[in-house]
């Protein structure tokens, strides 16, 4: 999903680069408000750690193979603002060591695969703990919040790549998120594989502790040390809905009109450049075929979400049954915490 | 040759590249003299060159492949290969001749968040020591147990990961202690 450089055009990039920018900076504000100075080597060694983890290949069926992108895990291992800086960090050094993602398509990569996901990735781990609480939940929101998060970071990045006239829309954006529908399935089976073995080796990890750390043993504060504030979540989730209306919603529907009118009222002058700001680029995106393919994608997305939240559970309550099965080594591990 | 003069013509090439139309044949041209002339003088490695180059040309192909479904698709399938790979090149010709130290300076020196710079430059001291774990642990696995089994590999690399954390997380305390140690880390 690193978009390389030359895809986007400049308006995509300025804009991509500021929401990164912006989203960074909240992030950064929020761990140096709220975070232990502990958390900051931390961030480093967690981010050289999922850099390691990337590179390590998991097969598939088929012959094929896959790696991890990690945005959800270092979300649930280190909290939502750790977890952007530390996924931006990993996506510049890749960018500026390996030449992996393009320099100009930085910002849009950033927003895609470190604040998107962490963040959006997040907000579902939360929403299916809440509902369904204990290990299964955490195990169950961890694999269905990978998934869900990867698919919108894809969505983000072929709305991304659409705008910028680089492919027809129609045929981009179903492309895209049907694609890492797919690879979103081995994300959310390895992210809950590696946090079910987490649990397992260091089973007082993930234990709910709310008062401060000190009280705790210290290998042990970090992970729980991490903020769950309001505040730092609303901005957040806002950068995410602008980026998400900006580059993705022009292909949906009716929702143009609406934008191009808060933008007049906002203060742009839609109508000065012509396909400005927030028209598709391809003017026949509207051909007969597109909106039924819209639609079409819009009911296979719903579905297999659906799909994918039931057999989040399923794998939740397999990988957790199997856990427990050798009773000698669930014994031996309580000791080493 | 400063790092930072070195940086900023590269960065400048590859912006105008990328915000060029994909049909300005005579820039790219250009560019593309200008580049070669930079690797000669610099002389890269060719093997790595070729390497990084041959792993990153296959994501290029298949993101330029969606340009052929517009309208006059393939000339601008070809401009958008032309131009995703000159960008490439030229990052490759600069990752090359910098050295990390090198580019974190540079990052300093364009004045991203503090918070990012610490985590960047601790992950790249780090990156090589994780990685190198990593690989250790997998060829110990590899060496102890022989399933030709999919599912049961994948269960073994994903509790591999989750040790991989664990250690991080302990090298992470030891660090904050070094810091602490040695007066910083408030």
């Amino acid at each position: 999903m690193h978009i390389p450089d030359g895809f986007l055009d400049a308006r995509t990039i300025g804009l991509s680069f500021g929401l990164a920018a912006i989203g960074v900076t909240v992030a950064a504000s929020e761990v140096r408000a709220e975070e232990h100075p502990k958390k900051v080597p931390l961030m480093g060694v967690a981010g050289a750690f999922i850099f390691a983890a990337q590179m390590i290949n998991f097969p598939i069926i088929g012959g094929t193979s896959g790696h991890l992108v990690g945005g959800v895990l270092a979300a649930t291992l280190l909290g939502p603002a750790a977890a952007v800086i530390v996924m931006t960090a990993i996506l510049t050094v890749q960018c500026f060591l390996f030449a992996d993602g393009g320099v100009t398509a930085l910002g849009a990569n950033i927003f895609n695969m470190a604040i998107i996901s962490p963040i959006c990735g997040y907000a579902f781990y939360r929403f299916v703990r809440r509902l369904v609480p204990g290990d299964i939940g955490r195990i169950a929101g961890a694999t269905f919040a990978a998934w869900a998060s990867t698919v919108l970071a894809s969505l983000a990045c072929a709305g991304q790549l659409a705008i910028s006239g680089a492919g027809d829309p129609g045929i981009i954006l179903p492309a895209m998120t049907g694609i890492h529908m797919l690879t979103g399935i081995g994300e959310g089976i390895m992210t809950a594989m590696i946090l079910e073995s987490i649990r397992h080796l260091r089973p007082g990890l993930f234990e709910e502790i709310t008062s401060s750390d000190t009280s705790f043993p210290a290998s042990l504060s970090p992970i729980h040390g991490f903020t769950d504030g309001w505040s730092g979540m609303i901005a957040f989730g806002l950068i995410v809905s602008l980026g998400l209306a900006v580059f993705v919603s022009p292909f949906a529907c009716s929702w143009p009109d609406g934008l191009e009118h808060v933008a007049r009222v906002v203060g742009f002058d839609v109508k000065a450049v012509p396909g400005a700001f927030f028209h598709a680029p391809a003017p026949d995106y509207r051909v007969p075929g597109v909106p039924w393919a819209f639609a079409a994608t819009a009911l296979a997305g719903s579905f297999g979400t659906i799909v994918a939240f039931l057999l989040s559970f399923l794998w939740a309550r397999l990988l957790i049954a199997g856990g427990r099965r050798p009773p000698v080594v669930s014994a031996g591990s309580t000791s080493v915490s | 040759m400063p790092v930072s003069l070195k940086a900023c013509a590269a960065l400048l090439m590859v912006i105008t590249i990328a915000i060029a139309p994909a049909t300005e044949t005579l820039l790219f041209t250009c560019a593309a003299v200008l580049l070669v002339m930079t690797a000669l003088i610099a002389r890269p490695d060719p093997r790595l060159f070729a390497r990084r180059l041959l792993m990153t040309l296959p994501m290029l192909l298949g993101f330029a492949l969606f340009a052929i479904t517009r309208p006059n698709g393939w000339t601008l399938f070809c401009g958008l290969f032309m131009k995703s790979g000159l960008c490439l090149i030229t990052m490759l010709l600069l990752i090359q001749t910098v050295s990390n130290t090198q580019l974190i300076g540079f990052f300093r020196g364009i004045g991203i968040p503090a918070l990012l710079l610490t985590v960047i430059t601790l992950m790249i001291r780090y990156l090589d020591l994780l990685i190198d774990e990593a690989h250790r642990m997998r060829r110990a696995r590899a060496s102890r147990t022989f399933s030709r089994e999919a599912a049961v590999d994948s269960r073994s690399i994903g509790s591999l990961i989750a040790r991989l954390f664990l250690r991080s997380l302990d090298r992470a305390e030891r660090v904050y202690a070094a810091m602490r140690a040695r007066g910083g880390g408030r």
